[in-house]
């Protein structure tokens, strides 16, 4: 009988402790939420001794808090890069916009003579098609980053499409005694991809070694497990910060009277990315290596995803 | 301060002086029913076993020449008594066990320094010094526990019935002797504040109750002090505890037993408070 | 205005027979790599405990995220220190001494241990006692203890003290890292000024316990670059002067007596000749440019002078 009693409140002692337990733990998580929503802090939610009673909640309303913090830090440093771009780009924009002004002026006042005047209106052309330039690159970026569609695929043809692009470009390097180098073994290389977008990537690695490098671009294709194909010239300068080449609005150049967007180059990750694929850099040597990667999408028996 | 005694606890079952502990603690349960004879590391001052009693027609001398082996069989033989509480009334033992937990859970921290690491996160002093509290009596206490009741069971196991006692009167006779338990404790956990470094808190723990058992003699010898003041000694306290107390002696053992505590538990606080954290 | 994370006010600490803080002042914001430097005994460790309330303030006052006294010691758990050597238990390995402090602080997440291990590169060795680690191995324990709990104030005491260059050139970036990403503030004391030079953008000079200086980096640099100082009875007349005579543009007015400039066209002669002719007296032209350990050395004599 004695024994029964004992074992009978030995019991309801330990679970009311543990309801105990349980409130005090609860009010407490309580407390430290609150105290964390009035702060900017790191600080995380303990627990005050229920053990794994409360343990899993408390997880979870960590990882979420870990969350939120790192959304909004994410969201801080997007900020700060879209006010820096918004400087950059109105100033990008004005300098052809003034410029033009500049020459319509000398057109109106002046006495100039119709081949004079014909002169100074190509100039006005050449800025104003800059300006042009700069007001595409600025909304294809925005809508890269905004956009949530899959790109349309069908077959295309790699090798094609690079000359499409080399061509593109051929006089400009002509024009500065420079060659485009082309290594590819086979005239056809298809892959299930977007042509728009594949254009766009090859103008953008072309335009760059353009703009930033001094004597020939090599441009290799390789087929092995995955198509691979570098991009590999020397460079003006190579004052470069390898972690941030790829990404928006970095530019070596700070005066920018040469016309950079900083947004070529992560116009090229972006894309590659939504086409499923990688880009790396590599400096070395003087040397500056762009690699693009594209995988076959099914490494299937019957179907690949690329065919020779 | 259920973290710090979660984190404790944790500790201490990955160190190796605890297992050592409870490994002599059973080695004495285990001499101790063997032997069919309890022994202390105490100054013999007064046992109360009702051994000689028994066999009072040997003479001490001749008793003491008896092998264990031979003592067992023997004990075994005879009308019996209460060995369990015999043993019981020895377990100023305890006191060195207890020494174990109060330097693994205290001293450690000290000596290693790792109690900054403690005290510079968000728990404060007396918190810090409340846990360890807590935590060195609940193991203590334990411990205690777990003597009696392998020592009762063992004892039932290996024995013949005659030399054991009742479950109800075991615990009774433990729980009487609860507060010296926590007296002993008290001392410890407060030396273990005051001393800090392990080496100095073992030098000093270790012999402390010898030292005193032997000061207390001698004080009794020059200055005539009552014998039943003796009375009141840890160790004493122990002893007549098992032995059917009357209730002015439990009640004023009691009362010696609260002072020991509020005073080691206070000197230990405010030494921990004062202390320069290296 | 950034937020404040740290505000000392005339901190003193007074032992017995020696006064290791003698009414110090030093402001710390939100976001700071903050350099203590100062000798051996200068009193950086001291200031260190007393903000974690290892040891008490003998006067002046403190004030942690805003709040002081009391409430105070309630911000204690937004802090992660290292102070002094770092103290663990040898027995127990590098996982299981972090998982005994992670128990009292009441972190219910193991995760929050290894990513602390992987901070500062113990991966490896979670699993080995402490008693076997080497010197920089026990530092970085150290460290990973105040990076654990996801504070938001890290108070490191000569944490690059046994490592190797790699190893401290890897903590500089997880410095860097983790003020970026979660606006972890961070006090480092060193004697070492080149290292806390490269990763610090606040400092903080005492010696003696008293504070010498507390200064910007960007600061620092103009007090320590090369420049020609010129000391003359009438800086402002000397300032326009140089300016429409000589168009120098890049000086700066240090005060009534002193004038430096930092354009490195100047010619000394043409500078004399320009002050004499217009009636300015020059007590001093001289070229200056030290370095950190000159500068530093430099207030020390300052302070000695004075006291």
């Amino acid at each position: 009988m004695l024994l029964t009693v004992i074992i009978l409140g030995a019991t309801s002692s330990i679970l009311l402790f543990l309801l105990l337990l349980q409130k005090y733990e609860n009010r407490n998580i309580v407390n430290q939420l609150r105290k964390i929503k009035t702060k900017d802090t790191n600080v995380l939610v303990h627990s005050k001794g229920s053990g794994k009673i409360s343990a899993n909640l408390i997880n979870e309303i960590n990882f979420l808090l870990q969350e939120v913090r790192h959304s909004k830090v994410c969201y801080q440093q997007k900020n700060h890069a879209l006010e820096r771009m918004m400087t950059n780009i109105s100033h990008d924009l004005r300098t052809p916009l003034t410029s033009a002004m500049g020459y319509i002026q000398i057109i109106q006042n002046a006495g100039l003579t119709e081949e004079e005047k014909r002169r100074e209106l190509a100039i006005v052309e050449k800025r104003l098609i800059r300006l042009e330039e700069l007001i595409n690159s600025f909304f294809e970026f925005s809508q890269v980053i905004s956009s949530e569609k899959e790109p349309e695929k069908s077959e295309c043809n790699m090798i094609a499409i690079l000359e499409e692009s080399i061509a593109h470009y051929f006089d400009d390097y002509c024009a500065k005694g420079r060659e485009i180098v082309f290594q590819y073994s086979q005239p056809r290389l298809m892959l299930y991809s977007n042509k728009n977008m594949l254009l766009r990537i090859f103008d953008n690695l072309i335009g760059n070694a353009l703009k930033h490098g001094i004597g020939n671009l090599v441009i290799a294709i390789e087929l092995t497990e995955t198509i691979q194909i570098t991009f590999k010239n020397k460079l003006y300068s190579t004052d470069i910060d390898m972690n941030h080449i790829f990404d928006e609005f970095y530019t070596t150049d700070i005066s920018r009277t040469k016309g950079n967007t900083g947004l070529g180059l992560a116009i090229v990750k972006q894309f590659v990315e939504m086409l499923g694929g990688t880009v790396s850099a590599e400096l070395f040597d003087g040397m500056l290596s762009l690699t693009v990667v594209f995988y076959n999408r099914d490494f299937g028996a019957t179907d690949c995803g690329w065919r020779v | 301060m259920i973290n710090m005694l979660k984190a404790d606890f944790y500790r201490l079952v990955r160190s190796k002086g605890i297992y050592f502990a409870i490994l002599i603690l059973l080695l004495f349960i285990g001499i101790d029913i063997y032997s069919v004879s309890p022994g202390s590391i105490a100054l013999h001052i007064d046992t109360g076993t009702v051994v000689e009693n028994e066999l009072s027609d040997m003479t001490r001398d001749e008793l003491q020449e008896l092998s264990m082996g031979d003592m067992r069989n023997m004990m075994l033989n005879t009308k019996g008594y209460a060995l369990d509480r015999d043993i019981i009334a020895c377990n100023i033992n305890l006191y060195y066990i207890f020494i174990f937990v109060a330097a693994i859970v205290i001293a450690v921290e000290f000596s290693g320094n790792t109690v900054k690491n403690t005290l510079s996160s968000a728990i404060s002093r007396h918190r810090c010094f409340l846990s360890k509290v807590v935590f060195v009596n609940i193991c203590c206490l334990a411990l205690f526990f777990l003597n009696t009741y392998v020592m009762y069971f063992a004892n039932i196991l290996f024995n013949n019935k005659n030399l054991a006692s009742s479950l109800e009167t075991i615990t009774e006779v433990t729980l009487l002797q609860l507060p010296p338990i926590l007296a002993l404790v008290s001392i410890l956990t407060g030396l273990a504040f005051i001393l800090k470094k392990t080496s100095v808190f073992n030098t000093v723990a270790i012999p402390l109750i010898i030292v005193f058992q032997l000061l207390l003699s001698l004080f009794a010898t020059f200055f005539k002090i009552k014998e039943e003041w003796l009375g009141f000694e840890l160790q004493e306290m122990l002893v007549k505890l098992t032995s059917n107390p009357s209730d002015s002696y439990v009640w004023k053992s009691y009362l010696v037993c609260a002072v020991i505590i509020v005073a080691f538990y206070l000197a230990g606080y405010l030494s921990f408070k004062k202390t320069e954290i290296k | 205005m950034r937020e404040i994370v740290l505000q000392t006010k005339q901190i003193s600490k007074h032992y017995k027979n020696f006064t290791a803080l003698d009414h110090a002042d030093m402001t710390v914001y939100r976001g700071d790599i903050y350099g203590l430097i100062g000798r051996n005994g200068a009193g950086k460790t001291t200031i260190m405990k007393i903000v974690t309330s290892l040891t008490d303030k003998s006067g002046g006052e403190y004030e942690i995220f805003g709040k002081r006294g009391a409430e105070a010691d309630k911000e204690k758990g937004r802090i992660g220190c290292l102070i002094e050597n770092p103290a663990f238990f040898g027995g127990m390995t590098a996982y299981q001494n972090l998982k005994y402090y992670a128990l009292q602080k009441g972190i219910t997440d193991n995760r929050q241990i290894d990513e602390a291990l992987a901070l500062v590169n113990l991966t490896e060795v979670r699993n080995k006692k402490f008693r076997k680690f080497s010197l920089g191995m026990k530092q970085r324990l150290g460290i990973a203890l105040a990076v654990m709990d996801n504070p938001d104030l890290v108070i490191l005491d000569e944490p690059i003290n046994g490592l190797d260059p790699i190893g401290i050139s890897e903590l500089r970036d997880t410095f860097k890292k983790l003020r970026s990403e979660r606006g972890v503030t961070f006090i480092i004391s060193s004697h070492i000024l080149s290292e806390l030079y490269m990763v610090a953008n606040r400092f903080l000079f005492i010696e003696k316990g008293r504070v010498l200086k507390e200064i910007t980096k960007e600061e620092l640099d103009l007090e320590c670059m090369r420049c020609h100082v010129v000391k003359t009875d009438d800086t402002k007349h000397t300032a326009a002067l140089i300016e429409q005579e000589l168009f120098i543009t890049n000086y700066k007015v240090i005060d009534s007596r002193e004038l430096r400039i930092y354009d490195e066209n100047l010619k000394i002669d043409e500078l004399n000749r320009l002050l004499i002719e217009n009636g300015v007296n020059i007590f001093g032209i001289y070229e200056t440019g030290i370095s950190l350990e000159d500068y530093f050395k430099s207030l020390i004599e300052e302070e000695g002078v004075r006291s």
